[in-house]
């Protein structure tokens, strides 16, 4: 069964058209690389695909539920999708832990002390247990961005997307981040990486490659 | 020039009074102001053109006209609105003290507004992503993780319009309210020590808010370290 479905997807910013007609589907448990050139459209589809951005045009299902119907619970539909992205986007203004943690109470109505449990586990899989009480700012690039992929598993969603993931950092840091990220596909989570860097798209099983805001491959 | 200063020392307590009426006022619109101003920013911020047009009119309106224009129409004007709501005989009295609280409100609450809405614009728009992607809604998404950014940043500029707040509170001396102002005014035509009177509060509001405004460049220098 198919986890994401995109058909004939179509956005527009204002008169200007960023997808035309995009059409994709990625299976339970495959790796895909999202690549194209700058400005392609690559990242604006994954996030019509967990409706950041809404689309005009077009159908796109996500584990069988429609993401532009109007009677959609969007914050359950996101809870199910882990979302990495580019510049981390941890909230400064919360330590590591609470990061990890905001998420699990607010939306999955953990208990506080759970909800900890289960932070510092992944904190302890991405090798930070003990950065939980500093703040984002005093981490590292390649840090903030192993604290921002374990925040994406905090709900154990059954699939992982991530925007440009290694676009900030230096080629060993990349390679820890794909390492993670290489575990996450060994747990059978479906991952799509959105990329323009070539070696990355080495980890994928296929490659969806976009440009002018069309789906030429994949 | 014959100056005697004693008329101050002497009028010691009724000047307190003024002052505690002036902090009272200052601290109370603020705080309304600033919760107004916080539903006026996200009303302004909406996405619902009526409600964000609404905002803005009322925001606009509130900027154009002097504050001592707001409180006299609202001294004199809301009297007579209400009697011809209710129906009275006599111009229902709101009171110069009451008048002051709401208008000093609903006026800051303008300011307050343009303020936090620069303040919650200045946030990157992936952090409202990030807030989303982990499935928080709107009101959670803007009360655990943009505001409490916005206010971070906007504590400086927050203070620095309470500062001006606390020097326009002055103004309630038009509906013979009893601010700090008016109370030296009061003792100061009583005694006819006018000069005296009006630089010692002079002195006293230049002695507050240059110490006030000091502590927030202060703040600022943190805040920007934490940032």
């Amino acid at each position: 069964m198919a986890m994401i479905e995109c058909k004939d997807v179509s956005k527009w910013y204002g008169s200007f058209q960023v997808l035309t007609n995009c059409s994709t589907t990625v299976e339970k448990g495959e790796v895909i690389v999202v690549c194209g050139p700058s400005g392609s459209g690559k990242s604006t589809l994954i996030k019509c695909v967990n409706a950041l951005e809404p689309f005009q045009k077009g159908v796109i299902t996500v584990d069988g539920i429609s993401v532009g119907a109007p009677k959609t619970n969007l914050p359950k539909l996101r809870a199910r999708v882990g979302m990495v992205f580019q510049h981390f986007e941890l909230f400064p203004h919360l330590t590591i832990i609470d990061n990890l943690t905001l998420a699990q109470i607010k939306v999955l109505n953990r208990n506080k002390e759970g909800a900890s449990v289960r932070g510092m586990k992944l904190l302890d899989r991405v090798g930070l247990t003990e950065q939980a009480a500093k703040f984002p700012g005093q981490l590292s690039g390649g840090q903030q961005q192993r604290v921002a992929i374990a925040r994406a598993l905090v709900g154990e969603a059954p699939i992982i997307m991530a925007d440009e993931p290694t676009g900030n950092l230096d080629t060993r840091t990349s390679y820890e981040v794909m390492v993670i990220l290489q575990g996450l596909v060994d747990q059978g989570k479906t991952v799509i990486l959105v990329t323009h860097e070539a070696d990355i798209a080495a980890y994928a099983a296929r490659v969806v490659t976009l440009r002018d805001g069309h789906v030429l491959a994949g | 020039m014959d100056l005697d200063f004693s008329i101050v020392t002497r009028s010691l307590p009724y000047l307190w009074q003024g002052m505690k009426y002036t902090l009272q006022l200052t601290a109370t619109s603020a705080v309304g102001g600033l919760f107004f101003g916080t539903l006026l920013a996200l009303a302004r911020l909406s996405s619902n053109k009526i409600l964000s047009n609404v905002a803005a009119g009322y925001v606009n309106l509130m900027r154009s006209i002097p504050l001592v224009l707001v409180i006299f129409w609202f001294f004199f004007l809301v009297p007579l609105i209400a009697q011809g709501i209710t129906g009275s005989e006599r111009p229902i009295q709101i009171g110069a003290e009451r008048t002051a609280i709401i208008t000093f409100i609903l006026f800051e609450a303008a300011y307050f507004c343009e303020i936090m809405r620069a303040g919650i614009q200045s946030i990157p728009r992936g952090q409202v992503h990030s807030a989303y992607a982990l499935g928080l809604t709107y009101g959670q998404s803007m009360r655990l993780v943009i505001l409490p950014q916005a206010f971070r940043n906007m504590i400086p500029v927050l203070l620095t319009q309470t500062i001006i707040l606390f020097q326009d509170t002055s103004l309630v001396y038009v509906i013979s309210a009893t601010d700090f102002v008016g109370a030296a005014s009061k003792i100061a035509q009583r005694d006819s020590r006018l000069v005296e009177m009006y630089l010692f509060v002079a002195v006293v509001y230049f002695v507050l808010c240059y110490t006030l405004s000091y502590l927030v460049k202060l703040l600022q220098k943190r805040v920007a370290v934490i940032r």
